[in-house]
């Protein structure tokens, strides 16, 4: 039988004992008074009647510790749970009422009590676990509400925090983590954005700068992870790792190169500009010989300011400064230009600027600017490895989802051998035997910016016959969804390499 | 058509630079002064009446960025329709030209412009231009650039 049984059994027999001791109790009560001492018979009534009482009361007092003791026992139980106290399996000697069934509810209460402890115990073994993985990391780790205000910060975070942790601890990331981003794609415009289209998402920001109230400088990358609806109410996960030695050295370098190429211009403006105030003033005083030595001078101040360019260009690339501003374009308005500009130079050298055009192209996506540099660069290494009244064509055509623009001379050519190198930095070939100058940056910038237009750069060539070089780029349709979610610049800003000049600056107001 | 000529000011402290351009500009018909300090050019600017002031922004005593916040600062009406233009042999960063596109109406690179062709983009600013050779891109929003005249 099971003991729950046994314990109602028990409890029933005590309680069907109690009464049958009442009950014979007052029986014997009537008999002695009624039988043996011959006494009234409603005074026997009464007598047995108290004497029933009193028996109840007896029984009473005494018979509620016995049943009551069970319950004691889980009570205390209970009790011991609460305030971890000893387990202690009561009552010790089972037996009488209940008892076994009695222990097993207790030991049920204690295993109870102790599989919470361990879960308990175990959440904060792994919680402990986790936030000494966090504390030892060697990159900051912030957590933000939904407000954008600072809910946690690892210990390395709060080593670049300027306010003492307890009191950033609520306040606005604005005010804790003033970081500054290389552009207007920055932490608070992506949040914005992921608020209304995400529900996860996670973004990596290079670069990202912080002043200290000290005026000291970090430089990190950052990780940024966002939650609609984190249940810990963590909006925006941020996590910096700090890269300032690496950045700021690159820096330093860009800055020593932005420097020399500054003091390369000064002498360069003053060149070019005079010739070119001397060519206009002597235009009718010279004879066409006479113009055509200035010119020599002019085409070459034209080429030594291209060669600055290039060189800042390569140190864009290098420290990834390179923004291209790619945009609609008219690709045989561009040509054109470019035939206006190199004319003179290809002429100069005793080449010819030809131009093989269709009537009708669609409209291309492109840098202006830097896909100006990429023509001058082609069209003066073709000027460069032809011969003396050599013609130089610049041909383009529509290839499905691409323009396609060649650049074709009939000079020297260039040798299989050398082929596979020449989109290399600094790769300077046999050709460069003539004796021609040249840097071999041209080359490798061209490369850099048609790859970075989604295009493509190649040369065809036989030795002896003259070079093909090419290069094809998207239609302004195949990428113009793409574009549309890059920088938006349309304040009718006209950019060239030049520089930049607003579109209609009367409107301006 | 204006009788009066159209006041240039050329800010800049080179004066090899600055008379180059002088010399083009005023062949063309412009009246041009010139100064070689932060302050003058300052001075003069406030004065009012010019066209298109050209600033370096590379200046001893002041720089163009501080230069350029006061002109437009000035409550001279006069100045309020003075097209800026800066001219420099610095490339700018992201950040200054974020501020000089709000402030100014053009970024120049000297070693880049020459004279004639310095002269060429002020007559297209004013219309004026007789052959304008659009070496650079029109930027309105996914439309076509416009063919050179």
């Amino acid at each position: 039988m099971k003991h729950e049984e046994k314990f109602h059994l028990r409890l029933s027999n005590l309680i069907i004992l109690f009464g049958l001791t009442i009950l014979f109790g007052m029986a014997a009560a009537w008999a002695v008074t009624a039988v043996w001492l011959e006494m009234d018979p409603m005074m026997s009534l009464a007598i047995s009647l108290a004497f029933g009482l009193v028996l109840v009361l007896t029984i009473a007092t005494f018979g509620q510790r016995i049943i009551a003791s069970p319950t004691n026992n889980i009570s205390k139980a209970i009790s011991h749970v609460q305030n971890h106290e000893s387990y202690v399996l009561k009552p010790e000697k089972p037996g009488k009422l209940g008892g076994d069934y009695i222990r097993d509810l207790v030991k049920q209460i204690y295993e109870l009590a102790t599989i919470n402890n361990d879960a308990t115990n175990e959440i904060e073994a792994r919680r402990s676990y986790l936030d000494y993985i966090l504390q030892s990391a060697p990159f900051a780790v912030y957590a933000f509400d939904k407000a954008g205000n600072l809910q946690y910060s690892n210990e390395r975070g709060e080593e670049y925090l300027d306010i003492d942790y307890k009191e950033a601890l609520g306040m606005h990331i604005d005010k804790v983590l003033p970081l500054q981003f290389q552009s207007d794609d920055d932490l608070e415009s992506w949040v914005e954005f992921s608020r209304e289209n995400k529900i996860k998402d996670e973004k990596f920001f290079e670069r990202v700068s912080l002043v200290r109230t000290d005026s000291s400088r970090h430089i990190f990358d950052a990780i940024v992870h966002y939650s609609k609806d984190d249940p810990a109410g963590v909006e925006v996960l941020l996590s910096l790792g700090e890269k300032t030695e690496q950045y700021m050295a690159d820096e330093s370098e860009m800055d020593f190169v932005a420097l020399a190429a500054h003091e390369l211009r000064g002498p360069i403006t003053i060149i070019r500009g005079y010739l070119d105030v001397f060519e206009d003033e002597m235009k009718d005083i010279f004879n066409v010989e006479q113009r055509g030595l200035l010119q020599k001078a002019t085409v070459s101040s034209e080429q030594l300011s291209d060669t600055v360019n290039n060189i800042l260009n390569i140190a864009r690339i290098d420290q990834e400064h390179m923004k291209l501003h790619i945009r609609e374009a008219n690709w045989l308005d561009v040509i054109n230009e470019a035939h206006d500009s190199l004319k003179l130079r290809a002429q100069v050298h005793g080449r010819i600027l030809e131009l093989s055009l269709p009537d009708k192209l669609p409209t291309i996506a492109v840098d202006r600017a830097s896909i100006m540099e990429v023509i001058s660069n082609l069209v003066d290494n073709a000027i460069k490895y032809s011969y003396e009244g050599g013609t130089i064509t610049i041909a383009v055509k529509e290839d499905d989802n691409f323009i396609s623009t060649t650049i074709q001379d009939n000079g020297i050519g260039i040798p299989k051998s050398v082929i596979g190198n020449l989109f290399k930095k600094f790769y300077r070939s046999h050709r460069s035997r003539q004796a021609v100058t040249g840097t071999g940056l041209g080359l490798y910038i061209c490369k850099v910016i048609i790859d970075s237009h989604g295009g493509n750069i190649w040369v065809r060539s036989t030795e002896g016959k003259g070079a093909t070089f090419g290069f094809e780029l998207p239609t302004y349709e195949s990428v113009a969804e793409a574009l549309k979610k890059g920088d938006s610049d349309g304040q009718g800003i006209k950019r060239s390499s030049h520089g930049w000049i607003k579109n209609h600056s009367m409107y301006r107001h | 058509m204006e009788d009066k000529a159209k006041r240039i000011l050329i800010i800049e402290d080179d004066r090899f630079i600055s008379e180059m351009y002088a010399r083009t500009l005023r062949k063309a018909g412009y009246t041009v002064e010139e100064s070689m300090t932060g302050p003058e050019g300052l001075a003069k600017a406030e004065q009012g009446g010019w066209h298109v002031i050209l600033l370096d922004i590379m200046l001893p005593d002041k720089t163009g960025v501080e230069i350029i916040q006061e002109i437009r600062a000035s409550a001279n009406d006069n100045v309020s329709d003075t097209r800026i233009i800066i001219i420099t042999n610095f490339e700018q960063d992201d950040a200054t030209r974020q501020s000089m596109e709000k402030l100014a109406d053009g970024y120049l690179i000297k070693a880049e412009i020459t004279p004639r062709r310095m002269l060429e983009i002020i007559q297209e600013m004013d219309g004026t231009a007789t052959a304008v050779k659009s070496e650079v891109e029109t930027a309105p929003e996914s439309s076509v650039e416009e063919k050179p005249e």
